[in-house]
Parts: C-alpha cells; structure tokens; sequence
C-alpha cells in the first residue's frame, strides 16, 4: 500500500538518505531498525512530507483511499498518488500520519485537543466520536486526563497521546516513529502491546525502532537501515534469525 | 527569616510610616490632593504585603516536601487534595495564619496612628498660626492638607472634622489586614493552585453559599461604582484633581468587574455577573465627564488592538512588531471616505469607477467594512513575505514594515496630505442620523465615542473568544507549539497563518477607524512604533492569550498614565515602578490565560503528575487506580 522508490533525501548538502525503496502491504507491521543517524527518522520525514524528497517516488496505493486491497499490491501503478510532490498537511489528509519520534504532544493543549488536533482534517462528528472511544479503550488513561494539559501528563501517557492523536485521523497507515523512546521497561511492553492490538484491528503500520528486538518480534517484515542506505530486508523472524543482525543491533 | 513578633510588626509599621513619611516630604500627596490618603494605603499595603511574604513563617503544607514554593515568583502554587479544614479555617492551617493576620494588624494600626498623630499634630500647629519651619513651609502644609482631606487655607480657618483622624488609622489598618491576608492566601498551599480558585473556594465554604458568592462577587463593584459616582465619605473633597481620582476609580471598578467574572462559577452565575457588568460598564459613557470618557474612549480602543494583536501573537504565536501598520491602514481609509480632503489618486480613481465625489462619501458604519477589508488586505501583503520567518527574524521585519507604513503616509504628500495630515474626519452616526445627536444632553461627544468603542470591542472580544476554542484556534495553538507536526496532523501552515494576520489587521482596522474618528484629525506621527510598543505591551501585562486579561491590561497602561498626570514629573517613573511590580508579582500577566499557565511554570508543582513523580507512575501504570485531581478534591470540600 505504501512504495517508495530510490528516495534520496538531504539536510542542506548532506545527502541522509542514500535511494530507501521498500514496500508496505496493507495490514502489516513492517519495522525499520538501525542505529542512530541511519536515517530512519528521516524517511519518516520524508513519507509525511515534513521533509521532501529530492529523488524517487513515493507511492500510496489507489485503493488506499478507499480501503479496498490494492489492484496490484506492491507494485506503483500508474494511478497511483504520488507522495512525494504533495506537501505535508495533503499526506495527512490522504490518511498517512505520524507519531513523531520524541512525542511532540502539543503541550499546552489539553489531552482533548490534541486528539482533536488528531481530527483536525476530518469533519464527520460522528466518525471523530466514534474513534475518540477507540482511543480510549486503547488508553483508558487518557480519559481521565482529558483536560489536563499534554505538557502535564508524564512520558508514557505522552506516548500514549501522540499515538491516540495519530490514530485520530483514522489514517491508512500510521507511522510510529521510536514509540518506546524514553520509557520504562514495563511500559514499553505496554506500548508493544498496544500497537499490535491496533494492527489486530487491521491498521498497517510502519514501526521505526531503536528496540530491534521488541520490534522484530511484533513485526512481520523487516527492513535494516545504516547511513541511509537499506543494507538488509525480510521477514522479521528471518532477520531475528540472522547472526549479522543480532550482532549488530540486537546485543547478543 | 525573622520569627514574627509584637515587635517586628511594629518595627515594619515604623519603617512603612518612615516611608510614607518620606513620600510626604517629597510632596507627592500635595500633587494628589485629596486621594493622597486612598494612594499612600495602598502604598503600604504593597509594603506590609512583600515584608509579610518574606518574613512569616511557612503556613500550612505540613507534609508536603520541601519548600519548593519558596521564593518562586507568580502564584503557581499548592498541591491538590491536602485540605486541612473548611472555610476560614481552610485559608489559615495551623497558627501560622492567625499570626501574620495578626502581624498585619499591628503594622497597619502603628502606621496609622503615627500618619494620623503626625497629620493632627501639623493641622494644629497650623491652626493655631505656629510658623514651621521655612524650608518646609512651602510645600509641608499642602501635603498635610491633601493627607486630611482639606486645603491649607480650609486648616486655617475651619476646624478639621475629628473623625478624619479615625479613618486615617482606620485605612492603613485596613491597609495591612488586607495585605496580609493576600500574603496567607498567597502562601496557603492546602487549597486550590490559583489565588483566583483559592479566593473562589473560600467563598464556596461559606454559609448561605450562593448570597455569599454573589455578595462577594458584587461588593467590590458595587462599592467602587459607588464611589466613582459619590466620593469616599470623608474624604469627598477629591481637590484640584478630582477628574484625575474618578477616572481611577473607573478603571479599578471595570477591572475588579472582570475579576468577579472570572471568579464566579462557569456558567449561570458567570453570565449574571457578566450582565451586571456589561451594565455597569454601559452606564459609565454617560456618567463621566469629557476627559474621563476620551480616555475609557482610548483604553477601549486599545483593547481593540490588544484582542487583534493577541491573535497573532498570543494565539498564532507570530511576534507582530509593526502592528500599527494596520491600526494606520484603518484610521487613513475611514479618513479618505469621510474627511473634506481629497487626493488626486482617489478623485481620479473615483472617476474613473463613475462615482461623484462628494463629502462625506460613507458614513462610518458603512466605512467600517470597507476599512476593516483594506487592514486585512495589508495583513495578507505583510504575511506573505514572512511565511517562512520565525521568532527574532519575523519580529524585525514586522518592525519594519510598521514603519514603512508610517514613512509612507508622512510622504506620499499627495496622496495623504503628508505631515500636514487629514483634518475634520466626521464622527459616527446611526440609523441616518448625524454625530451632533449623540453628543447633546446626557452624552458628551467623548462618551458617544467611547459608547461606540465599548459596543465594537464587545463584538471583536466575542469573536476573539469565540476563536479561542474553535478549530481554527487549536490550528494556531497546535501551529505555536510545533509547525511540522501542525502540518503533519493537516493544517494548512500558510493558509492558517495568513489567517492569524488577516484577522488580526482586521481588528487594528476597526481600531484605527474610532481612532481616526475620535482624534478628528489625524497625522503621520499618531501611527509610530510606539502605538505598536504599547499594543504588544498591554497584552503582556494582562496576560497573553486572556482576553479579559488584555481589557486589565488597556487599563493599566492607557488609563493609568492619565491618572498618573497628577504626578506631574514622576509620572514615566511611577509607572515604570508599577510595571516592574506587577511583572515581578504576576509575570504570567494580570489574569493570563489557562494555557500561558501551563508554559510560565512549566513542570514542578503542576497538577498531580510533577516530573519528580513521572517515574513512579510510569512503573506503577497497569495496577494503579485514577488518580486524585482538583476536581475531586474541591467538590468535597464544601461538605
């Protein structure tokens, strides 16, 4: 549902991203692991349109938009949209969105607006209700903070509120940039937990991860990032499997 | 710390006496005249109030760690859910309370007693022809009269009424027993985060609640009002400056009314309190006289642009320097559509639409459109070259911009009459009917401006609250915080942000209409930085991002300089001294927004989860209950 094509990204001059392809199939959780300044925040980046690509394409799917499978899954078609040449509010209100990497909650909006920030682009009530207590059940602690200020709310209830309020524009595919950043041990299970309940309700996911081994686990593919460049792909098993991986990133 | 006895309280009385004493000398009552007794309580009150914050002991917050409130400026303070008692009991835990209640009143009637000996000493010396001596003779007898309410010829001749020296000692021990209740309310950290809940829940713990709230709630206004309209009983002789004394009052009585609304219940109860407000305030243009209303006239207009500059800056969070390019833009156009002055470019353009010129060409309701879409337009030619400019970078070219405005009018000569300016701009009508039957009988022309400037700025608070909690705001706010994950949620960064200016030139267009209208005639030189300077200023000092924070905030830096001309030279300094105050006492502003609250103390001390806590909650996540929130804790309370 999600393609990118040899996708070259720079800060200024310095040339972050090297030609990304991957693929994401509806319904997946495709995790992209490596070690920090790999680029993974980047191609995030450059999927949202908050950075734009300077080559190559990006590609969602046609029947994205409608839900249906796509007419010819993993492969860019002709009719599809191309990512890459839109800006960064038209990416989300095609219903790509994204956790960012560190929370970025708004932080002097209440809980509530910041899932209404979530919505902003949609304008069903009954829809933004109706997801509104989806995320709740997901997060029954948000309910209870609900006017509190996002600044106020501690870093796993933060996380939280940012996947809430990317999972309030009821997105196709949701990017999660290092959900488990900065959490406890406990709570990173949580937060595991929680994005593979998501996926059971059929989100398709694409997970960047410090956490190679949390993340592999949950994950059904896998792609491995190192200075911008995807040196290796496959299922997430696979690369669970794999001595170079499991040296590299996994600590063992 | 000095533990608080008998001793130091006197001691404190002794040096706000010496203090006050000095201001005597100095002969700043005699430029007051007769409010000079009102001014220098108030004087001590802020006196006895910072001496009581420093040296009493800690009150309440038995339990809680560490003195962590101590010496934090602003009134973040208090965790919730620890009350200890109810009521009045509730505001003073333990005997730290009663004491500094008690070292107040010892302040406050030493002071008295020593301002009101020294004034009956002076008025009998007077009185009785005894000559002081002559360095002092000069200025000593005027101050002392102003102090007691008379002239000095009045000593001479008249007996001074006996009882003025009950109500000096009477004011000053008012005077401490209020500062140093403020000092325990401030300090009592068992209640409510806020000084404005605090203040709300005490009253809630009274018996005969709801007559008790409202009580609370009116006094204040009810009694200002009262005394804008009648004088101080004793002291009515307000003297040579008693336009000056009324006008103060005004503005304390408006800004005490939206204390009282923010104070009252969401609701029912805030509504009535806004009616009766709104009423009160509506009544003034035809009370005042002249002077007064042509500065409620100005403070209201400068509302107008504190609520328009509050968009940009407050909610888009786009530092706007050059704000006055609009308030410029609205006060030109309405004097292009309205004064005998004509400029080629607009005959000839006026020709070429067909139209024959004649004078005035709109009146100004229909001008108002009109000037309100020229500010707009000049708001989206200045934020399109800016789109991509932040903080500093923004605030200099908006800096700029103002002054090309202003350059521009002082010298396209032909087509703005250069410094020359626009004379004769005409004044508002209604329904058809000319200016001059507004400003007959019961309305002065100034109070007709100010009506029109009370009702406008109604209408730009409304919508500018009504922006507040629309989706359009949270853009702005979301956009504030963070742009690139504004954009990622959806929002359209350029189309928001051309919106923040728009709207906010609007409003300065609107102001700069009634501005032009109300000056009549307006130059090139009414339009400099200052008038931006100003808008900027009043919004920080009320309160960023709080309307009724920004309507305090246009009465104490467009109202109170006018009361201050009493003090002739001392005016500029006396009133740097009150600002500096009042951002050292509330450096979120007079009354700021909710969210501003949340940005000015940041972590500690806010709400349940402080960042000292986040670790435990964290691991104790999946077994823990909810937690305890202020809510919970007041609605107990009363029971």
């Amino acid at each position: 549902m999600l393609i990118l094509d040899s996708v070259h990204t720079y800060y200024g001059h310095i040339h972050a991203l090297k030609g990304i392809s991957l693929t994401v199939n509806q319904g997946e959780i495709v995790t992209l692991i490596g070690s920090n300044g790999a680029g993974k925040t980047t191609t995030l980046n450059t999927i949202s349109g908050v950075l734009p690509a300077r080559a190559g394409a990006i590609y969602l799917q046609e029947n994205a938009r409608s839900g249906g499978p796509p007419a010819h899954p993993g492969r860019a078609n002709d009719s599809d949209i191309r990512l890459d040449q839109l800006p960064a509010h038209q990416v989300a209100r095609l219903g790509v969105s994204q956790s960012p990497e560190g929370r970025k909650i708004f932080a002097r909006l209440s809980v509530q607006e910041n899932l209404a920030m979530g919505a902003f682009a949609r304008a069903d009530a009954d829809g933004i209700s109706q997801d509104l207590e989806r995320v709740f059940q997901l997060f029954p602690r948000l309910q209870e903070r609900l006017s509190q200020p996002g600044g106020t709310l501690s870093g796993g209830e933060q996380q939280m509120l940012a996947i809430g309020r990317a999972l309030m524009s009821r997105p196709r595919i949701l990017l999660l940039d290092e959900p488990s950043m900065g959490l406890a041990p406990i709570l990173v299970q949580q937060i595991f937990q929680i994005i593979r309940e998501i996926n059971a309700q059929g989100m398709t996911i694409l997970l960047v991860e410090q956490n190679a081994q949390a993340a592999l686990h949950i994950a059904n593919r896998g792609y491995v990032l190192e200075t911008g460049n995807i040196v290796l792909s496959g299922d997430a098993q696979d690369l669970l499997a794999d001595p170079q991986v499991a040296e590299a990133y996994l600590g063992i | 710390m000095t533990p608080v006895s008998a001793n130091g309280a006197i001691r404190n009385g002794l040096i706000a006496f010496a203090f006050l004493g000095y201001l005597i000398l100095i002969g700043i009552p005699g430029r007051l005249g007769g409010s000079a007794l009102p001014v220098l309580a108030l004087v001590a009150a802020l006196f006895f109030w910072v001496k009581l914050r420093f040296d009493a002991p800690d009150t309440g917050g038995a339990g809680l760690p560490g003195g962590s409130a101590e010496g934090k400026p602003g009134w973040q303070i208090g965790a919730p859910g620890q009350s200890s008692g109810r009521g009045v009991g509730a505001l003073f835990p333990g005997r730290g309370g009663t004491l500094v209640l008690r070292h107040g009143l010892l302040a406050g009637v030493t002071t008295g007693l020593l301002i009101a000996g020294m004034s009956l000493a002076f008025a009998s010396a007077i009185g009785s022809g005894a000559s002081i001596q002559p360095v002092l003779d000069k200025i000593v007898p005027v101050n002392v009269g102003a102090l007691i309410g008379v002239s000095p010829g009045q000593i001479a001749n008249d007996d001074v009424p006996l009882f003025r020296y009950p109500l000096q000692v009477l004011f000053f021990t008012v005077a401490g027993l209020f500062a140093a209740l403020a000092a325990v309310a401030a300090r009592a950290r068992n209640l409510q985060t806020t000084s404005m809940a605090r203040l709300s829940a005490y009253l809630d713990s009274l018996p005969f609640r709801t007559t008790a709230r409202f009580a609370g709630i009116a006094l204040p206004f009810l009694l200002l009002a009262y005394i804008v309209w009648l004088g101080i009983p004793g002291v009515s002789a307000f003297g040579s400056n008693e336009g000056t004394v009324r006008l103060l009052f005004t503005l304390i009585a408006t800004g005490s009314g939206l204390f009282a609304i923010r104070l009252a219940h969401p609701g029912r109860e805030q509504k009535i309190v806004a009616l009766l407000l709104a009423l009160g305030v509506l009544t003034m243009p035809f009370i005042l006289d002249q002077f007064q209303n042509s500065v409620m006239g100005l403070v209201f207009i400068f509302v107008m642009m504190g609520l328009g500059l509050n968009i940009v800056v407050g909610y888009a969070g786009l530092l706007d320097l050059g704000y006055v390019a609009f308030f410029a833009i609205g006060a030109y156009t309405y004097a292009f559509l309205s004064a005998p002055f004509s400029s080629p470019y607009i005959s000839n353009l006026l020709n070429l639409l067909g139209i024959s010129p004649e004078i005035p060409l709109l009146g100004y309701w229909t001008a108002l459109p009109v000037a309100m879409l020229t500010a707009a337009i000049g708001g989206i030619l200045l934020g399109i070259p800016v789109l991509r400019l932040r903080g500093d970078y923004l605030a200099i070219v908006t800096l700029g911009f103002g002054e090309i405005i202003r350059l521009f009018m002082l010298n396209l000569g032909e087509l703005t009459n250069g410094p020359r300016g626009i004379l004769e701009i005409s004044q508002p009508g209604l329904f058809g009917l000319p200016p001059q039957s507004f400003s007959s009988g019961l309305l002065s022309s100034q109070g007709w401006i100010f009506l029109v400037a009370l009702v406008s700025s109604a209408v730009v608070a409304f919508v500018a609250i009504r922006l507040n909690d629309s989706r359009l705001g949270r853009a702005w706010f979301a956009m504030q915080e963070d742009e690139d994950v504004a954009e990622a949620t959806g929002v359209h960064l350029v189309r928001t942000k051309l919106l923040a200016f728009a709207i906010g030139a609007t409003f300065a267009g609107m102001a700069g209409q009634l501005y032009a209208s109300r000056q009549i005639n307006i130059f090139p030189e009414n339009f400099s930085l200052f008038v931006s300077i100003d808008a900027l200023a009043l919004i920080i000092v009320g309160g960023i991002g709080s309307p009724a924070g920004i309507v305090l905030g246009a009465l104490a830096l467009k109202g109170l300089p006018e009361v201050l001309r009493g003090v002739d030279e001392y005016r500029i300094v006396t009133f740097a001294a009150l600002l500096v105050i009042m951002m050292i006492v509330r450096p979120a502003g007079i009354l700021p927004s909710a969210r501003r609250r949340v940005q000015v103390s940041p972590t500690d001390e806010q709400g349940p989860t402080t960042a000292a806590e986040e670790r435990e909650n964290d691991a104790s996540l999946p077994a823990q209950g909810p937690p305890a929130r202020p809510e919970d804790a007041r609605s107990e309370e009363p029971a």
